[in-house]
């Protein structure tokens, strides 16, 4: 790997440009889907994993997915099985970050995750937690296609990224005077529900696959810059259907 | 360690004396949460407040919130979030609501919509005659009843009789992306809001003994209908 001062430079340029932009968008009202959404995708950029994800701790204590780089199903099944296995499992459970270097190594360790993982044409994993003060609210997934995982000389960046998302979920402002964390991580949880209840009813009206029904969700909150919960929170009430979506 | 809060919730539910489980759903919130004060209520979209159970505090408390037709229930289900006034005195939110309350010895007040996703049925409130806000453990519990009472609300609307209630629930307040995608698409398929179909899919999974997970996944594979036609093989795919 190269590690010339000219590279290094580059990388602290984009790296700084990435915190400001990310920064910027909090200013104004934002959502926070497209928010962690965006996140992991300059995660992506920023050449730190292959793809990335975001999972929160719900009422129950399950994890359930909140954002991700690439909104695939295959990903989401990634996140999924977590609840009983993987590395954000074991990362929300020990409030430490959890490393692999080489998934073939853990088929023993998560049997489950591995394969999926393994199948999906991942080769390491790393999982950060989303941390305030001493509760971990969720963590961030990363997955790389060739072994040996995060850089070391990144390590700080990473956690840098998952503790920017940590402060995108304390910022959400429709919420009514100061909340509590636990209201804060719910409301988030049911802007992601929103969407997947919006999914399911455009993939029916529409006769597409799920991750094509997101895709015109996500044009049309794009397109006329409503924000992509309340684009969904209009469907669910049949303000809006995949017809005008499409159209829109 | 928070699955031992679910399962605190229900231990709670089902200690209370025999009886509807709306209103054991009630006195376990108030026991477990320190308010002797509890409703749940359903909110129509002409702002209509109609209480569905209540411990005695908290049917005094629904009625003067439906008669000003303001206070905690309908700001909690208008934001969606939850409205935490620990000290009655102080805020000034409800300019009818407050006044009266004060005046009738509530101290302070604790509104949880009855909510999942887009889906919004109403609301749980707690009353206290004391002033103090909530301590974080009394909040996660509450986080919690609610979701429990929102489940019950569904089933209720959708005509599901007292005595099935309780083995409704043993099928779970499954949280997976795939229970939220079904009910969307039975939403369609049978032409009702996406709340009865979340509960009609609860009812599904109950009477063929599944999990809702596994009568979501079904119905997201396209591998089941619940409008009654076959599903078409090949259809929704890539």
């Amino acid at each position: 790997m190269e590690t010339t001062t000219e590279t290094v430079a580059l990388r602290e340029r984009r790296l700084v440009q990435t915190f400001v932009e990310l920064a910027d968008t909090l200013v104004e009202d934002f959502d926070l889907v497209e928010f962690l959404s965006a996140l992991t995708e300059r995660v992506v950029e920023l050449g730190l994993a292959a793809e990335a994800g975001i999972l929160l701790v719900d009422e129950s204590g399950d994890l359930q997915f909140m954002a991700a780089s690439h909104e695939r199903t295959h990903l989401l099944e990634l996140f999924q099985v977590q609840n009983q296995e993987g590395p954000c499992h074991d990362c929300f459970t020990t409030g430490t970050a959890i490393a692999v270097e080489d998934l073939q190594d853990e088929r023993e360790r998560w049997p489950r995750f591995a394969d999926k993982a393994l199948t999906a044409g991942f080769r390491s994993v790393q999982a950060v937690p989303l941390r305030l003060r001493g509760t971990v609210l969720g963590a961030m997934n990363l997955f790389l296609t060739e072994p040996g995982g995060v850089a070391e000389a990144v390590q700080t960046v990473v956690q840098a990224m998952a503790d920017v998302a940590t402060i995108g979920l304390l910022q959400q402002r429709e919420l009514h005077r100061a909340q509590t964390v636990e209201a804060q991580l719910q409301h988030a949880l049911h802007s992601r529900i929103s969407i997947e209840q919006a999914k399911g009813i455009v993939s029916e009206q529409a006769d597409v696959a799920m991750d094509a029904a997101f895709d015109i969700l996500r044009a049309y909150s794009r397109n006329n810059n409503i924000k992509l919960s309340e684009v969904s929170r209009s469907v669910v009430d049949g303000r809006l259907d995949a017809e005008r979506l499409q159209n829109g | 360690m928070q699955q031992r809060r679910i399962v605190r919730v229900l231990e709670a539910v089902a200690s209370q004396a025999p009886g509807p489980l709306a209103d054991r759903l009630c006195g376990g919130a108030a026991e477990v949460l320190g308010a002797p004060g509890v409703a749940l209520s359903l909110l129509t979209r002409d702002d209509l407040l109609q209480t569905v159970c209540a411990t005695d505090g908290g049917r005094d408390g629904e009625t003067m919130q439906a008669d000003l037709g303001e206070g905690p229930s309908y700001t909690a289900h208008r934001i969606g979030s939850p409205v935490l006034v620990g000290d009655l005195d102080l805020d000034d939110t409800w300019p009818a609501f407050g006044p009266a309350a004060t005046a009738s010895g509530l101290r302070s007040v604790f509104a949880f919509p009855l909510r999942r996703g887009a889906v919004r049925v109403g609301s749980m409130t707690l009353y206290r005659t004391v002033a103090g806000d909530l301590i974080d453990d009394q909040h996660a519990d509450a986080l919690v009843f609610a979701t429990v009472g929102l489940d019950l609300m569904l089933a209720l609307q959708a005509g599901r009789s007292a005595d099935e209630l309780d083995e409704l629930f043993l099928a779970g307040t499954g949280n997976s992306a795939q229970i939220h995608q079904a009910s969307g698409i039975v939403s369609v398929q049978l032409g009702v809001e996406v709340g009865l179909a979340l509960a009609v899919l609860r009812a599904h999974a109950f009477s063929g003994g599944l999990s809702l997970r596994e009568v979501a996944d079904d119905v997201v594979g396209r591998r089941l209908r619940l409008d009654g036609r076959s599903p078409e093989k090949g259809a929704n795919q890539q």
